[in-house]
Formats: C-alpha cells, sequence, structure tokens
C-alpha cells in the first residue's frame, strides 16, 4: 500500500520534497542574512550605549573627585577642623558641621564623617549610621596626601554596599584629619549605571572590577539573585565578558554571560576608576526579530505544507477510498465469479491445491477440505484416454506453461461410472513474489458425447448415398456433402458461400422457385424435382427435399437440400412418356383409321349391296339397268381404290423399319422431275429449287421422296385456274434443324375454316378437283414417322407454303 | 295420306345418289327428288326455295360440309322452314358414335345405315 502510494504519488512527493528544501534553504539564507544585520545594528546601538555611560560615570566620578577636591584643597576647613578638634568650640563646631550639612545635603552622600589620624570619629552627620571604612584606602590617602575615592565594598557593620571618598586634610605628618565622604551606591551609582533607554528585557548594564583571579559583579545583576558585589567569577572563566574586560579585552564580543547565556556585550574600561562598564545583551533577544520572523515563515511554510499535505492527503484518501470501494466492489464480483463459476477454479501451488472454488468439489466429487492440498493426479486415472500416462502429460503440460505463459488441453478425472472429460486451462498467477499456478476445469463431458455424435451423424452425412447441401437464410451453401461433388463437379470450397442457383439450368419456370421459397419460408417440406446442370454443363435430374432447420427458438437458420440424382430414372421416364404419347397418337391414328375404314370402306360396300338389291328386286328399264350397273363397277373400282390407300398406310407404318440413307434433297427433286415430266410441261409447271443451306440429310428415302412427290403434285393439282404453276422448294438450317419449305401459287386453302382438317384423312377443300383427300393425311403421317413437324401458311387465291422441320 | 312429301338428298356420292333416287321412285310413284352433292348449295335451297313437306337425307362426310355442320346451321333456321323437313341421317358408316350422334340431336328423325332399300323408305313414309 504504502508502495503503491509511492509509486502512484512519486512526482507530487518529488516536487513536494522540493519546495520545502529550496524554501528551508531560502528561509536560512534569510535567518542567516537578518542574524547578521540584526548583530550589526545592535553591534552599534551597545557601542554607542556604552560610550555614553562610561562617560556618565566618568563625569560621575570626576565630579565627586572635585567635590573632594575642594574640601581638600580649603585650608579654612583645615583649620577649622583643627580648632575643632582642640577646643571644641560649639560656634567652631557648628560652622563646620553646617558646612558638611550643606555638603551632605546638596549631593545626597550617605554620611560624611571626619575622623582623625587614629580613627577617632570628630564628626559623624548621620550618628545613628554605620561607621566602617577601608583603612588601606585612608592609609594611601594619608600616606600619599591625596584624595582617594575607595572602591566598593562590603560595609562590615550593616552590610551595606559602600563606596567612600577620603580626603585627607594632613596639618603635619602626624597630624590631620580625613574626611570620609560615604556614597550610597543605590541612591547615585547603581541607578546610572542600571538606567536603560529604551525597554529591554534582557539588556543590561553593569560594572565590575578584578579582584585576584575573580572578576566582582559591583551592581545587582538583572538575572542574579547575588547581592551586589556578592557574585565573583573566576578569569578562566573565557567566554564571559565580564573576564575578558578585566584582561583588558576592549570593544564588541560576543560570548557567554554569568547566566552561560550567548550574549552580545560592549567592553570599556571606565578611565580613571578600576572599573569596567559591560553593556551586554542576549543574541537570543537580538535575534528574537530574526527568530520570529523565521518563525513566521516557517509556520507559514509549516501551514502551507500541512494545508498541501493534509489536502493532498485527504484527496488520495478519498481516491483510496474509492478505488477501495471500488477494489472491494471488483473484489466482491471476483469472489462472486469466483464461486458460482461453471469451472472448477484451483490455486495450485508447488503441485499441490491450496485452494478452489465451490465448482470444483462438484467435479472432484469431493468435500474442498478432501482437496485441498491434493494434486491433480490426486483425482485422475492413471492413464488419461489418449493413452498417455496421467502425470507425464500433466509435466508436459507444465512444461507448456512454463514455455507459452498458458497452456489448454483435455483431461479425464475419475468419475462414478465413466471418467469426466474436462478441458484444463493453467495460466500463471504472481502475487507477493509467489507463483501461483491457476487452473480452470470445465466439464465437457456432454460436449463430448456431443461432439461423438455430431461426428456420426456428419459421417453418415458424409458418406450418404444422396447429395445434401445446407444453407444459411439467405440461400448462400454452408455445407455440401462428398456425394454433391461428385455429382455436380462442385468441390466444398467451390460451392461454399455460392448460391445453389449455379447449379440452375434454366429449364424450370420462376414459378417453381417462388413456389419454393413460399414453401420453405414458412416452415414447410418442400419436395421437387429440378433440372440442373452440372459444373461441365451436363444437365441432370434430381428430386429434392428442402426443409428448413429451426433452432430451439423456432427460428429458422438454415436450409437444408437432400437431393437425388434422378437423371436415369428420369430418362427412363421421358422416354416412356414419349413412348406413351406416340402410342395415344398411334391410338389416335388407329380410332381414325378404324373410323376411317367403316366409312370409306363401306360407302362402296354399301352402294354394291343397294345396287345388287335393286338389280334383283325391281323392275328397271334397260336404261336404269345400264346405270346401275356403271355405279356398280365404279363402285367397285372404289373399293379397290380404298383398299389400296390402305395398303400404302400400313406400307408407311411398316416403312419406319427400314435403313435409313443420305438423301439429297436436289437428287430427289430432279427424279420426281423426271416422273412427271409429261404433266409439267402440259401444265407449264415451274420448280425452283434452292438447297444451299441444308442439302442432305440422313433419312428415309422412301419416305421422304413420297412427301416430296405429295406436296409437289398437290400443289400442281390445286393450281389456280388459268395460272401456270410456281413451286419453289427450299432448305435452310434453323436452331440445329433442317427446313424445308415448299410454297405455290395455287388456290390455297381457307385455314381459318378449315385449319384443323388440313391433314385429316379423305379431307378435300376443293369440291371441283379429284382427290381422296388422303395426300396430305399421309405426308403427315411420313413426316411424323421421321420425327419431323409439319406445317402451313395459306391464303385463298396466293397459294400455299409448307414448312417441314426435321431433328437433324 | 293427302300428300306424299318431297325427297331431298344431301351426299356428294353420285352411285349413292343415283341408287337412291331408282329406289325412292319404284318404291313412291311420282315422288320429287331434289339431289345436292354441294351441301351449301342444298342448304341455301332448303332455307328459301324449299316449300313442300320434305324428308331430307343427310350423308355425313359431304364434301365441304360435314353433316353436323349442317345440322348446326339448320337449327339457326326459323321454326317454321324447320318444321317442313324430316331429317334422316344416311350414312355407311357403322360407328355407333356416329349412330348416337345423329339421334340425339333434336332435328334428326332418325338414322338410317346405307344402302337405301325400298322397305325402309316404306317404312319412313308410313310414319309420316
Amino acid at each position: 500500500m504504502s508502495k503503491y502510494f509511492y509509486k502512484q504519488n512519486r512526482f507530487f512527493i518529488y516536487s513536494y520534497s522540493l519546495f520545502i528544501i529550496v524554501f528551508l534553504a531560502f528561509s536560512f539564507y534569510f535567518y542567516v542574512n537578518e542574524k547578521k544585520n540584526e548583530n550589526l545594528k545592535n553591534r552599534e546601538y551597545l557601542h554607542t550605549l556604552t560610550k555614553i555611560k562610561s562617560s556618565e560615570i566618568q563625569q560621575w566620578y570626576s565630579e565627586r573627585f572635585s567635590d573632594a577636591s575642594f574640601l581638600f584643597s580649603s585650608n579654612v576647613l583645615k583649620e577649622d577642623l583643627s580648632k575643632y578638634s582642640g577646643t571644641h568650640l560649639i560656634a567652631d563646631s557648628l560652622k563646620i558641621i553646617n558646612l558638611f550639612k550643606q555638603i551632605y545635603k546638596s549631593h545626597d552622600y550617605k554620611n560624611i564623617f571626619i575622623i582623625d589620624r587614629h580613627y577617632r570619629s570628630l564628626i559623624n552627620l548621620v550618628p545613628q549610621s554605620e561607621r566602617d571604612f577601608d583603612k588601606d584606602s585612608i592609609a594611601s590617602a594619608v600616606n600619599k596626601n591625596k584624595i582617594v575615592i575607595s572602591n566598593f565594598y562590603k560595609n562590615s557593620i550593616n552590610s551595606s554596599i559602600d563606596l567612600d571618598i577620603y580626603v585627607p586634610l594632613m596639618i603635619s605628618n602626624s597630624s590631620g584629619f580625613i574626611v570620609i565622604l560615604k556614597i550610597d551606591p543605590y541612591k547615585l551609582i547603581f541607578p546610572l549605571i542600571q538606567n536603560w533607554y529604551v525597554e529591554n528585557s534582557s539588556a543590561e548594564s553593569f560594572i565590575v572590577f578584578s579582584e585576584g583571579d575573580s572578576v566582582v559583579f559591583i551592581n545587582r545583576l538583572k538575572f542574579s539573585s547575588f547581592p551586589p558585589l556578592t557574585l565573583k567569577l573566576p578569569l578562566t572563566a573565557e567566554d564571559l565578558p565580564a573576564a575578558m574586560a578585566v584582561k583588558g579585552v576592549q570593544g564588541i564580543v560576543e560570548g557567554a554571560d554569568y547566566r552561560g547565556e550567548k550574549v552580545l556585550a560592549d567592553i570599556r574600561k571606565v578611565e580613571g576608576t578600576p572599573w569596567y562598564l559591560i553593556t551586554k545583551q542576549d543574541l537570543s533577544e537580538i535575534y528574537l526579530p530574526v527568530t520570529n520572523r523565521l518563525s513566521f515563515i516557517l509556520l507559514l511554510l509549516f501551514s502551507i505544507s500541512a494545508i498541501g499535505g493534509v489536502s493532498f492527503l485527504y484527496f488520495q484518501s478519498r481516491q483510496n477510498y474509492k478505488n477501495s470501494l471500488v477494489i472491494s466492489e471488483s473484489n466482491k464480483k471476483f469472489e462472486a465469479l469466483y464461486q458460482t463459476s461453471n469451472d472448477a477454479i484451483l490455486i495450485i501451488e508447488n503441485s499441490r491445491i491450496i485452494n478452489c472454488n465451490a465448482r470444483s468439489e462438484k467435479i472432484f466429487r469431493t468435500t474442498k477440505n478432501n482437496i485441498i492440498d491434493k494434486s491433480l493426479l490426486d483425482f485422475s486415472p492413471e492413464f488419461q484416454s489418449d493413452g498417455i500416462r496421467s502425470d507425464k502429460k500433466l509435466s508436459a503440460a507444465m512444461n507448456d506453461l512454463f514455455i507459452n505463459k498458458q497452456c489448454l488441453f483435455e483431461w479425464s478425472f475419475n468419475g462414478e461410472e465413466n471418467e469426466t472429460y474436462c478441458e484444463i486451462s493453467l495460466s500463471p498467477l504472481f502475487v507477493d513474489d509467489k507463483n501461483y499456478i491457476v487452473a480452470l476445469i470445465r466439464d465437457i463431458t456432454e460436449r463430448k458425447k456431443i461432439e461423438e455424435q455430431n461426428l456420426r451423424l456428419l459421417q453418415a452425412v458424409e458418406q450418404s448415398p444422396t447429395s445434401i447441401i445446407i444453407t444459411n437464410i439467405d440461400g448462400d451453401i454452408e455445407y455440401v456433402n462428398p456425394k454433391f461433388s461428385e455429382i455436380t463437379g462442385y468441390s466444398f470450397e467451390e460451392a461454399k458461400g455460392k448460391n445453389p442457383r449455379i447449379l440452375k439450368s434454366g429449364a424450370l419456370t420462376q414459378d417453381v422457385y417462388k413456389n419454393l421459397w413460399e414453401t420453405i419460408a414458412s416452415g414447410s417440406e418442400w419436395r421437387g424435382e429440378f433440372h440442373n446442370k452440372k459444373k461441365n454443363g451436363e444437365l441432370y435430374w434430381e428430386l429434392s427435399s428442402i426443409s428448413p432447420v429451426k433452432n430451439s427458438s423456432g427460428k429458422i437458420t438454415h436450409f437444408i437440400a437432400i437431393k437425388e440424382d434422378i437423371t436415369e430414372a428420369k430418362l427412363i421416364q421421358e422416354s416412356l412418356k414419349k413412348m406413351t404419347a406416340e402410342l395415344i397418337q398411334q391410338n389416335k391414328y388407329l380410332e381414325q383409321f378404324a373410323y376411317i375404314i367403316s366409312h370409306n370402306l363401306r360407302s362402296p360396300v354399301a352402294n354394291i349391296i343397294g345396287i345388287a338389291n335393286t338389280l334383283r328386286e325391281t323392275n328397271l328399264t334397260e336404261e336404269e339397268k345400264d346405270v346401275m350397273m356403271e355405279g356398280l363397277s365404279f363402285s367397285v373400282k372404289k373399293l379397290d381404290e380404298v383398299i389400296i390407300d390402305l395398303n400404302n398406310i400400313l406400307q408407311i407404318k411398316r416403312g419406319v423399319n427400314e435403313v435409313k440413307e443420305k438423301v439429297f434433297f436436289s437428287e430427289l427433286v430432279e427424279d420426281i422431275k423426271n416422273s412427271i415430266s409429261n404433266i409439267i410441261r402440259d401444265e407449264h409447271v415451274n420448280i425452283k429449287s434452292d438447297f444451299s443451306e441444308a442439302g442432305e440429310m440422313f433419312t428415309l428415302k422412301s419416305y421422304l421422296r413420297s412427301i416430296f412427290y405429295n406436296l409437289i403434285s398437290n400443289s400442281i393439282k390445286y393450281k389456280q385456274p388459268g395460272v401456270s404453276p410456281f413451286i419453289e422448294i427450299k432448305s435452310r438450317m434453323k436452331e440445329g434443324k433442317i427446313e424445308l419449305i415448299f410454297k405455290d401459287n395455287g388456290l390455297g386453302i381457307d385455314l381459318q375454316e378449315n385449319g384443323e382438317q388440313v391433314f385429316g384423312m379423305y379431307k378435300r377443300f376443293h369440291e371441283n378437283i379429284e382427290g381422296k383427300g388422303l395426300g396430305l393425311f399421309m405426308t403427315k403421317m411420313q413426316v411424323e414417322s421421321l420425327n419431323g413437324k409439319i406445317n402451313l401458311n395459306s391464303e385463298v387465291n396466293k397459294g400455299t407454303e409448307f414448312i417441314i422441320e426435321f431433328e437433324n | 295420306m293427302t300428300k306424299l312429301p318431297d325427297f331431298i338428298l344431301f351426299d356428294d356420292d353420285p352411285v349413292n345418289n343415283t341408287l337412291c333416287q331408282i329406289t325412292i321412285k319404284k318404291t313412291v310413284n311420282q315422288a320429287k327428288i331434289k339431289i345436292f352433292t354441294a351441301p351449301q348449295k342444298g342448304f341455301q335451297y332448303i332455307s328459301t326455295e324449299q316449300n313442300n313437306y320434305a324428308i331430307l337425307f343427310l350423308d355425313i362426310n359431304m364434301r365441304g360440309m360435314t353433316c353436323w355442320e349442317f345440322l348446326e346451321q339448320f337449327d339457326q333456321l326459323d321454326e317454321k322452314i324447320k318444321a317442313k323437313f324430316k331429317i334422316y341421317v344416311l350414312s355407311a358408316s357403322l360407328s355407333p358414335a356416329d349412330k348416337e350422334r345423329a339421334v340425339s340431336n333434336k332435328n334428326v328423325a332418325d338414322y338410317i345405315e346405307k344402302p337405301l332399300t325400298r322397305e325402309k323408305i316404306k317404312k319412313i313414309i308410313s310414319i309420316n
């Protein structure tokens, strides 16, 4: 977490630290500089102060001295004192006492008293006051006969601090008086020393003098409870400004004062006195404003840093809190995922399972406690389904995991009856510098079963003797089986993604496909036949069953077509159909034939019977008999003709069995021209033929000749009166078929009236012209026997055009 | 029988016509016989010129017009005209289909097989 924090906020921490360092450095520089300034400022101040004070003390001292000098040089006083000591006259005494009283008052002395050489007191202005004095100083004053100002000393009688001025008034070497002016330092000198012009807490000034190895502090000190003159410190204290002073140091020094406090001090010898004036101030106070300012700055810095830091931490913690919420949320999710996962999830450390989810218990068929600390091998059979030893397979998988950082393999675990097939996915997991393996185990037993089932189904489909196509909903091929490829020539790869219409030959109408789609789209099965085209263009027939494939929700997702090649059956069927049609046609002919026979054969017979009856039973005139006989012979002849016709017709039917040969149309026409050359000559017939497009065909010559003959002779027979017959015969190729066209300029036939009967047996359309109505009937029969078709166009009094079409 | 009917023949077979003419004459004295080999012409005649009641013999297969076509046209004629004719289909055909077709026509009295004999004529006259 802290590492994480550090990493997350490295930049912020660096910049924050840098800011503080720079700020501190700046503050330090500022501090040092300001200290120096303050120091200098105070040095000057102290120095000035010391100078003033020392001169004041000096002045005070010399004033005292001059006071004393006034007494010292007063001979009158000497005399008066002499008198006073000798006579004790009150008047003289009063005079002297008044003088001294005046001095005492004007100069605020503590006491003035006068002693003689034997220290006997002559006058004592303040009798109740103590009378101690410095005998050494007196001796020195007497001996040298000069004014001596004693040093401060402690009065041995009442312990007050005294400073005495000894004024010797010597009369002779052995006699004289000494005036002692006692000064109360508390009143006169100490305030002068200690007086400070500016309110200041640590600053003070004092005077010291040297006494042997010590320095003696004269006046009371600000920070000491020692009474005056009692504080004595050894000279060995080097830092002590007082010690420095007595050792002769002058000017500004830095040191430690009697308390040991660091101070700035100015030392000055008070000239004419044994004293040294020292003014000093605590450095701490001098630097106080700087320190204050620094403190303020540091406080500011601290505040800023604190506020910055606190707010950063606040936001950070909020962020962390949020993150922690997210993390705890996601942890919950992960936990839920982990526990509810349909896959068993194991955490493995050194081949041992250290944690597992709920699903694992199902797969291993035991409780979590029995799974923990086991190995995967403990739940596995000795050999895997692929025949490899379980331990070898597992170590191979581990190796794979080590190299590829993940691995996926199938695995069987011990089950109740059969083994449980699973799919194991291993991946490494690093947590807190430890290596784990996460194993995801999915039970694929069902899938495996389905796969096997699918495999069987697939094999069945693959090996099916019928072709199978599976398309998607848009009709794009997704699957075809090998049989399909075998039949159509399209490989699976070629067919895939294409529409089955690649097989369309175009032989079926659009309606069939429309019906097909409507049927299967509505969810029903469609059955029907297709006339399709293979890849090589070959046509084939197939019987198809096309059904929609629906998903579990009933929605159509695919179509499956199962197709059987029925080309052969279809061919047989086709030929049967053709045969049947032919038979029906034959039958029709036969019926017609029977009918015609019954009619046309019977007609002459009936006539003959009638004539015979009449001849036998009736009395006929000779003339009538002749007519009857003539009728009889005509009828018999007619009967014979019909029989001959019948024979001819039967001949056509038989003739199909003749051998086909190559027949040249031009030869045929020439032959017929020759055979009817006399008619052609008589009737001025003009026959024009053109067989340049198709000059020959492989056929039955006798039939084709008969066809040519009938059509030519018809054209001549039914010519327009007074118009020479013009017959145009030509051949042409049309869609692979041979067409023969016979065109004349004859009478023509009213096709609207007689269209259907043109080719009927014994149909005659021209009353005035001899004919049995058999020619066109026979021509049609012959054409059809040669697998051809005959048609005609005709217009009355314009001409007729016959068109015969033969398969080549 | 105050008045004999006329006889009209529709047939393109001249032999049959001659035979019928003789047979009718030998059976019915002074019978009026009209013969048409072209049916269109005959139809024209019966629809406009024939006044007397007539027995009409109709052949099935005639050049230019079959008896069925004739009967269709005949049916279109005025009832008065139609009433003047008794139509007999006279055919050599042995086909029962022809016979049935003829008999079932409302304008046809009967179907008579060729040859037409005196007995057949007598029978027809006796009916009429």
